[in-house]
């Protein structure tokens, strides 16, 4: 029915492409999905052309699943004070309306696992944004392809998928054994460098990762960032800790093996940093947690140029009890430093996620936390 | 004798195209490896480098590179450079989805190796085969 093009052109359009992902990659089937979400929101990265298909494809469509979205180009509320300009605004908060007239939730961030949704183990999802994608499948065992923000939105149309790659058991198997060895005592920013480290060493086959201390949410983040950035790693296993290693263990005999010591460690800090100091630093690549919003807020900066970037959902919650005091700390929601053309307002920029220094390339200097 | 050859591939996405040949024997990437504003192919490695695919028939072994790729072959729509149709071997979703949105004809499954760059070839996305224009049997 969808395909007749009795439901409308760009239901048609999607389901086309959907049926040609399933050939391509041999799916069996569709499966049904009850949660999409889309990137490929900020006009800094679609321009006009991505603004005009975004307004014909969308036009009289409404999406059937929940449906999140990424981070835009500006601060929905704060974008004057950011130094935004008018023009580019008016075409942001478009592109803004478009999604919402289509039902979208109005979420700005890469972290849709942080909102109040109910994600659950063996879910089918349809996720875009490779950092949300690597969380759902590793840290809550859900299943979705490395969608991309096109191929999001066509399942958010149909509410369907193509059943193939990490919505089947079998291709969630680990391809390596990452053993990083027990000598080594990771600090939270070392953690997003093994991401680095995993994603350019594993390109998109699934690690199993063996380690000896224990790991917080937020370097499971920020790891599982890296890997998706500096590669195109969707899901790993860490043993004793993600929800599906106990079963991944079985596959180790026939994988690569690799060690990841200080020497690795280091040669890939050395990538990533640099000499001058940063003249502003940005925190939140992927979004902050509210844990780590009110623990980096209440930190001293010393009148260093801090921002902190958020979805707005953890703000607001975080704003009705403790409220905003600070001048030189400021609080972003709805964007980022790698999606917004405030990036160009500084030469260099101290990030604590191996992410953003992958996409800022010379501007991002890695730092500790 | 003009001779037509007919080589069977699969449909990736539908409608009819006929043209000149561009091809670049290398993989290759449309997010910064072409430019959407011109048509031309921005990336170093390619050996079709500094040539515009617009309105032409691009054949490629295989896509490789960011989803954004997408975008790019929406926004040579845009500008009015896209290409008149595809011919990959291996298709991947980044260009199919772009190639149906834009409505511009594909295939793949096809080798490559038996077309020519400069070729004059018909393309039938609906039935998944390119015929190609030839003077004689053995080449051009």
């Amino acid at each position: 029915m969808m395909l007749s093009g009795e439901m409308g052109k760009s239901v048609e359009k999607a389901m086309k492409i959907l049926l040609t992902s399933g050939e391509i990659y041999e799916a069996e089937r569709m499966v049904k999905v009850e949660h999409c979400h889309i990137s490929g929101i900020s006009y800094d990265n679609i321009g006009d052309h991505g603004l005009a298909f975004l307004r014909e494809f969308l036009k009289d469509v409404e999406f059937k699943t929940v449906t999140t979205i990424n981070p835009m180009g500006m601060d929905r509320k704060k974008w004057r004070k950011m130094g935004i300009e008018e023009k580019f605004a008016k075409k942001q908060l478009e592109i803004c309306n478009i999604l919402m007239k289509s039902r979208a939730d109005a979420t700005f961030t890469c972290t849709p696992y942080h909102l109040s949704y109910k994600i659950r183990k063996d879910e089918h999802l349809a996720w875009a944004e490779s950092s949300a994608v690597v969380y759902a499948n590793s840290v809550i065992g859900a299943r979705t392809n490395r969608e991309s923000g096109i191929t999001a939105i066509c399942s958010a149309i149909t509410g369907m998928t193509p059943m193939h790659g990490l919505h089947l058991k079998k291709n969630r198997a680990p391809k390596f054994l990452i053993e990083v060895r027990p000598t080594l005592r990771l600090t939270p920013g070392d953690f997003s460098l093994l991401g680095y480290f995993i994603g350019k060493t594993c390109k998109d086959a699934i690690p199993y990762i063996k380690i000896r201390q224990a790991i917080h949410n937020y370097e499971l983040k920020t790891m599982g960032a890296a890997m998706a950035a500096s590669g195109a790693v969707p899901m790993y296993h860490i043993e004793k800790i993600t929800p599906e290693y106990r079963w991944a263990k079985r596959y180790l005999k026939d994988v690569e093996k690799i060690a990841f010591d200080e020497n690795e460690l280091n040669k890939v800090k050395e990538e990533v940093s640099c000499e001058n100091s940063p003249d502003a630093y940005f925190f939140g690549c992927p979004h902050l947690s509210y844990e780590e919003l009110k623990n980096l807020y209440s930190k001293n900066w010393k009148g260093k140029k801090v921002y902190l970037c958020t979805s707005r959902y953890v703000y607001d919650k975080f704003r009705k009890k403790y409220g905003i005091k600070k001048r030189n700390v400021k609080i972003l929601c709805d964007t980022c430093v790698i999606v917004s053309p405030i990036r160009d307002f500084f030469d260099k920029i101290g990030v604590d996620s191996a992410k953003a220094c992958f996409y800022l390339k010379e501007k991002g200097c890695f730092i500790e936390r | 004798m003009i001779y037509l050859i007919l080589l069977k591939g699969r449909k990736i996405s539908d409608g009819h195209g006929e043209g000149v040949v561009i091809k670049s024997s290398n993989p290759i990437t449309f997010y910064r490896g072409i430019d959407e504003k011109t048509g031309k192919i921005i990336d170093k490695d390619s050996d079709k480098y500094g040539e515009s695919i617009s309105d032409k028939i691009f054949v490629f072994p295989m896509h490789r590179g960011s989803t954004v790729g997408t975008y790019v072959l929406l926004g040579l729509k845009h500008y009015r450079k896209e290409p008149k149709a595809i011919i990959t071997s291996k298709a991947e979703i980044i260009v199919s989805a772009g190639a149906i949105l834009c409505g511009i004809p594909m295939i793949d499954s096809i080798d490559i190796n038996k077309i020519n760059d400069k070729d004059y070839v018909f393309v039938d996305g609906n039935k998944g085969y390119v015929k190609i224009l030839r003077r004689n049997l053995n080449g051009r």
